[in-house]
C-alpha cells in the first residue's frame, strides 16, 4: 500500500530535552487529538512529507494517529462525511432547554434579553412529552439534557420537576442519561448542588468567572447591584471536598475584554490560592465575542488575546490549575447547530437549533423552528439555517477547508461564519506556545538554539 | 554509554503491553526506543487530568 504523510498534524518548531539527553519533538494529530513525542529526525521527516527515513514501529504509530495516511485518500472528504455521519446520528438525542428567559445578572457585555417568566404549565407539559418520546424511540441510546440560559437556575424548580421523569424514563427505556448545566452559579448552594446532582444527574457544571471579586462583580453584576464573586466560590469550593461529587465536572469560564484582562492573572493566582487545583475543576479563557451585539469597543484581536492568554495558561500551568492545553477529543459535531437529533427549546416555547438564537430579540423573532405547541410538531426538529455546515466548508464557504484543525474544531460557529466573523478558536494562533507547555508539563525544556 | 533502550520501556511498564503494541515497540530505533520509554515514564508521574471539553455552546455566559 503506498502511502503519503497526511495534511492534518502539526510538528513543533522546537526540540525539547531534558537531564538524561533525550532530544524530541513534538507531533500533534489533529484527525486523532492526539500529541505524540518523535525523534527529531522523524519530525523532520514529516515536514519534508518522507517516510522512507522512518522506522516500521514509527509508522505504525503514525498510521494510527492518522498523520500517514492511504497515497490515495482524500482527507478532507474523509474528516466532512465522518462529521456529516455524527451529525445525522440519532442514536444520542440531545436537548438544550431553557426554562426560564430571565436572568438576575446584567453584564457589561451581554446581547441578551431578559424576560420574566419561564415556561407555562401547558408548555412545561408538552416540552417534558417531546423529550419522553424522544427517550423511548428505539434508535436512542443516550439522552443529554442540558440546561442553559438566561440564567437556568432561575428555573430550578421546573429543572427539578422535569429532571424527575427524564431520569426515570430514561431508566425505565435503558437509555443512558447525562446532563449539564450552564450557571452564573450565584443561585446555587449546598441543597440545591445535592439536589441537581443526585436527583437532576447534572454531571458538569459550566460557571463564569470574570476575575479576582472586585471585577468579577463589576463585569457581571446582579442586577440587585450586589456583587456574586464570593458566594459562588464558596459554594463550589465546599463542593469539591465532597466525597460525592469527585466525579462532578466544575468548569469556569472567563470571558475576557478590555476592561478585565489585566485582572485575568490575579484571577488565576487566587484560584489556585483557593485550592481549585482539582483534577474535577476545568478552566478555559474566552475572549468576548459578539452575541449579535455590537462589542467593538471592548473586544480584544483574536491574536492579541492568543498571545496574552499563553502567559494565563503558563501561569495555570505553573499553579497547578487544571485547563485543556490542545483539545484531546476530535470535535465530529460542531455544535448542536449541525446535528439533527439536537434541539433547542426557549423559555417561551420556540424551537431553536442555535444556542445563540433564542435570548436575541431578532432572532428570537425570525429563526425559530417550531412551536413546542404546535401539535404537528416531527420527533426531530425542523431543518435550520446550520445544518448544511460541512458542505459549506467543502465548497469554501469559510477557511476551514484548508485549515489543518478543522478536525478539532469543526469550524467553531456556523452562526459566526454566517455573520462574517471567522470565530477560530485560540490555539489557532498560539499552538507552538501550547506544545512547549505541553513539553514542559512532563518536563521537557526547550533546547537553547545555537 | 548507554544502557538497554529496553530497560526504559520496562520502567515505564511498557513490556506488559498486548503483543500487538508490543510489536510496535520493537520495530522502533534504539532510539525511538528510549524516547518513548523515557517520555513515558514522565507522562506516568504527571498528575492525570479531567477529560475536559469545550463548551460547544457559543455562549457568553
Amino acid at each position: 500500500m503506498t502511502e503519503k504523510t497526511g495534511r492534518y498534524f502539526v510538528v513543533s518548531d522546537r526540540t525539547y530535552t531534558d537531564d538524561s539527553g533525550i532530544q524530541v519533538r513534538l507531533v500533534y494529530a489533529t484527525r486523532t487529538a492526539r500529541l505524540l513525542f518523535v525523534i527529531p529526525q522523524v519530525a523532520d521527516a514529516l515536514r519534508a512529507g518522507r517516510l522512507d527515513v522512518m522506522s516500521p514501529g514509527m509508522l505504525a504509530t503514525l498510521r494510527e494517529a492518522q498523520v500517514v495516511v492511504p497515497a490515495e485518500q482524500d482527507e478532507l472528504a474523509e474528516v466532512l462525511e465522518r462529521d456529516r455521519s455524527a451529525a445525522r446520528d440519532r442514536s444520542q438525542v440531545d436537548f438544550i432547554l431553557l426554562p426560564t428567559s430571565y436572568c438576575n445578572m446584567g453584564c457589561t457585555y451581554c446581547g441578551q434579553e431578559h424576560v420574566r417568566g419561564g415556561l407555562t404549565a401547558d408548555h412545561r407539559d408538552r416540552v417534558r412529552a417531546r423529550v419522553l418520546r424522544a427517550a423511548r424511540l428505539a434508535t436512542t441510546r443516550r439522552l443529554r439534557v442540558d440546561w442553559f440560559g438566561s440564567e437556568p437556575m432561575m428555573g430550578y424548580a421546573i429543572i427539578r420537576d422535569l429532571s424527575k421523569d427524564f431520569v426515570r424514563v430514561a431508566g425505565e427505556a435503558g437509555v443512558e442519561y447525562s446532563s449539564q448545566i450552564v450557571t452564573n452559579g450565584y443561585l446555587l448552594n449546598e441543597r440545591n448542588l445535592e439536589v441537581l446532582i443526585k436527583e437532576c444527574r447534572v454531571g458538569r457544571f459550566y460557571i463564569t468567572l470574570d476575575g479576582p471579586p472586585e471585577i468579577h462583580d463589576v463585569h457581571r453584576p446582579l442586577k440587585s447591584g450586589k456583587g456574586s464573586f464570593w458566594k459562588i466560590v464558596r459554594t463550589v469550593r465546599a463542593a469539591l471536598d465532597h466525597p460525592d461529587y469527585q466525579d462532578v465536572v466544575f468548569q469556569f469560564r472567563t470571558n475576557v475584554d478590555v476592561h478585565n484582562q489585566d485582572g485575568v492573572a490575579r484571577f488565576i493566582e487566587l484560584m489556585a490560592e483557593l485550592g481549585f487545583t482539582r483534577p474535577n475543576v476545568h478552566f478555559s479563557l474566552d475572549r468576548v465575542r459578539p452575541w449579535s451585539n455590537d462589542v467593538s469597543a471592548i473586544e480584544l484581536a483574536a491574536k492579541d488575546f492568543a498571545r496574552r492568554e499563553l502567559d494565563w495558561l503558563r501561569l495555570m500551568q505553573e499553579l497547578g490549575l487544571p485547563f485543556t492545553r490542545l483539545p484531546h477529543t476530535v470535535q465530529r459535531v460542531t455544535c448542536p447547530a449541525v446535528k439533527a437529533a439536537s434541539e433547542l427549546i426557549s423559555g417561551t416555547g420556540k424551537i431553536f437549533s442555535c444556542t445563540d438564537h433564542p435570548l436575541v430579540p431578532r432572532t428570537e423573532e425570525t429563526a425559530a423552528l417550531g412551536h413546542i405547541g404546535q401539535d404537528d410538531l416531527p420527533v426531530f426538529r425542523p431543518a435550520g439555517e446550520f445544518d448544511g455546515w460541512y458542505d459549506e466548508i467543502a465548497q469554501g464557504r469559510s477557511w476551514c477547508r484548508d485549515c489543518v484543525f478543522l478536525p478539532t474544531c469543526g469550524g467553531s460557529c456556523p452562526k459566526a461564519w454566517h455573520e462574517g466573523n471567522p470565530p477560530c478558536p485560540s490555539y489557532k494562533h498560539n499552538v507552538q506556545g501550547r506544545l512547549d507547555l505541553a513539553a514542559e508539563r512532563i518536563g521537557l525544556r526547550p533546547v537553547q538554539a545555537g | 554509554m548507554p544502557g538497554d533502550p529496553r530497560d526504559a520501556l520496562r520502567a515505564a511498564g511498557l513490556d506488559r503491553l498486548p503483543e500487538a503494541q508490543r510489536m510496535v515497540f520493537e520495530e522502533l530505533s534504539p532510539e525511538e526506543l528510549r524516547v518513548v520509554g523515557v517520555i513515558q515514564e514522565r507522562l506516568n508521574a504527571a498528575m492525570p487530568e479531567v477529560a475536559g471539553q469545550n463548551n460547544t455552546y457559543n455562549t457568553i455566559c
